[in-house]
């Protein structure tokens, strides 16, 4: 048995022997299977947030960026994000909380469906998140499949990889819900960032060793040999309108994945809450500097890497100065990373298969079977993504590109929609179909579906203006409503 | 102080924060701060700490508890 088989089958008996001890600990009924009966304590709900947060792009994809653009790949996306995404918890997630516990909803979309007073809010808000999950769930299963395949010397096919980690991925979240998601996430979590760590103290300590060790000695040979590193580039995402917009995008997105609005309203209380959003910047100083310094590290090490073969940086450092444990530990991190979110999505989606379309076609179900529904949807779901990955092809990245700014065209409808009493479920159809329409259009103009990162209208990035019109239509549609109200 | 004046406070905060992070004046230069960090990585880790006080601050004085409860 290769040292590689036995890490991952260690870290899948790990996971699936957590999901059996968070189903032993759950009740059968749907608000502990979908919520973990809204209790999720501190701890275990930032690294819930946090694993889910943290995919394998940024523990394989941005060591890539850092080593095409240099350090201000850390620039372009950490700071802005360790201040947008706690400053969104608490404008979003806090009252989303609340409302979800007084209204009775287990998902997001049941929660705006709820507060509007509209099941249409509800299938509108289901339909974009789901078209905007399913091709990101697509690229994880693709990223374990090409790890696992990698570091097995293909013995183990890609097919079989894929599978492998969905039904791996399924299992433990059948058991036992969002509480088995969220315990395995502490677990995940800690196996990624504890990597990362170990990883970069190996590498500094060896780029840095002809300059006399050190941190100070790996910048000081980047400096010497490739101070462009060090630079900022000057187009792309650099470009001031880029960058603003891109900030933009990065900062807000995250609060409109389902999957991590759904792990807000299960937290256990306010302060649960609070403590997250200032621990949250911390674990991203942590996180993000050694991915990024991988990266720039690796571009003195490999030179020479172009298009999509700068990702390899991340295996290629690895394989050339981790210890054969610590290499078996680059695998199971980066599965660690992709089930972190691949789980939490499975459920999310299957909650709202269960609660927000067989509401209106079934409104006489009975509830307590939802949890055995929502079990199957995820089994269904799971079967789909993998078909969408298999037969999907190179469309399905594209999508997954245009997916992440797409999120943030739903931002004013659940940010208005917990905290404006004048929102109406008109404004929301109207910001969500505005917002979308005015993205895709922009996408279009700035070269279509792989241009998600390329400059539109006036320099802006496509996001910026899905915002806008989004946040016009949430205006203009309550605005309508209102008047209409007040005329009859 | 009143939930005003912090409120004004948490805004001037935040949109000065957000002028640092965008900082079209500033050109990193390839060299090191304090022969230790590169000058790009060391604007945006102070930026960081910044932000982490900011947070510290608006989570004790402008989170309401109600929001949640």
């Amino acid at each position: 048995m290769t040292p590689v088989v036995l890490g991952v089958g260690i870290y899948v008996a790990i996971v699936l022997a957590v999901g059996l001890a968070a189903a032993r600990r759950s009740a059968r009924d749907p608000a502990e299977y979908f919520l973990a009966g809204r209790g999720l304590g501190t701890f275990v709900l930032f690294m819930a947030l946090f694993g889910t947060n943290c995919t394998a792009f940024v523990l394989v994809g941005v060591p890539g960026q850092a080593y095409a653009n240099g350090i201000a790949t850390f620039g372009v996306n950490a700071p802005i994000v360790a201040l947008g995404i706690p400053l969104t918890f608490y404008f979003i997630g806090l009252p989303a909380r609340r409302l979800g516990h007084e209204l009775g909803a287990l998902t997001p979309a049941e929660l705006y469906a709820k507060r509007l007073g509209s099941r249409a809010v509800g299938l509108l808000l289901f339909g974009v998140f789901t078209l905007y999950t399913l091709p990101y769930m697509a690229t994880a299963v693709q990223g374990a499949a090409v790890t696992l395949s990698t570091a097995t010397d293909g013995a183990l096919p890609r097919w079989a990889g894929g599978l492998g980690v969905l039904v791996v991925a399924l299992v433990y979240t059948s058991l036992g819900g969002m509480r088995a998601t969220a315990w395995t996430n502490v677990v995940q979590g800690a196996l990624f960032l504890g990597f990362v760590l170990a990883a970069i103290v190996v590498y500094t300590r060896a780029v840095g060793a002809e300059y006399g060790g050190g941190l100070s000695g790996a910048f000081e040979r980047v400096a010497a040999e490739r101070p462009d590193l060090l630079e900022r580039p000057a187009g792309g995402l650099h470009a001031p309108r880029a960058f603003a917009s891109w900030g933009l995008a990065i900062s807000l997105t995250v609060i409109a994945f389902p999957h991590m609005l759904a792990r807000l309203m299960a937290a256990k209380d306010a302060r649960s809450l609070r403590i997250t959003c200032r621990a949250y910047p911390i674990a991203l100083v942590l996180l993000w500097v050694p991915v990024v310094l991988i990266g720039v590290f690796g571009a003195l090490e490999f030179p020479g890497l172009e298009g999509r073969e700068v990702d390899r940086v991340f295996s290629e450092m690895a394989g050339r100065f981790l210890s054969p444990e610590l290499s078996v530990l680059a695998v199971v991190a980066v599965l660690a990373a992709v089930m972190s979110t691949l789980d939490a999505q499975l459920l999310t989606l299957g909650s709202m298969l269960t609660r927000d379309v067989l509401d209106p076609l079934m409104p006489k179900r009975r509830e307590s079977a939802d949890v055995l529904r929502g079990r199957l949807f995820a089994v269904a779901l799971a079967a789909v993504v993998y078909g969408l990955w298999w037969f999907g092809g190179a469309s399905v990245f594209r999508l997954a590109s245009v997916a992440f700014s797409g999120y943030v065209t739903l931002v004013p409808t659940l940010f208005l929609g917990v905290r404006w009493t004048g929102f109406t479920a008109a404004g929301a159809a109207l910001s969500i179909l505005l917002g979308n329409g005015v993205y895709f259009a922009a996408l279009h103009a700035a070269g279509g579906l792989t241009a998600a990162m390329e400059p539109s209208w006036c320099g802006f990035l496509p996001v910026a203006w899905g915002f806008v019109a989004a946040c016009a239509g949430a205006w203009l549609g309550s605005a309508a409503s209102q008047l209409q109200r007040r005329g009859q | 102080m009143s939930s005003r004046t912090r409120l004004l406070l948490a805004w001037t905060g935040g949109i000065a924060l957000t002028v640092l992070h965008l900082a079209p004046w500033f050109e990193p230069r390839p060299r090191l701060v304090l022969g230790v960090l590169p000058e790009e990585l060391a604007y945006r880790l102070g930026w960081m700490v910044l932000a982490f006080a900011y947070l510290v601050w608006f989570t004790a004085s402008v989170w309401r508890e109600e929001d949640g409860a």
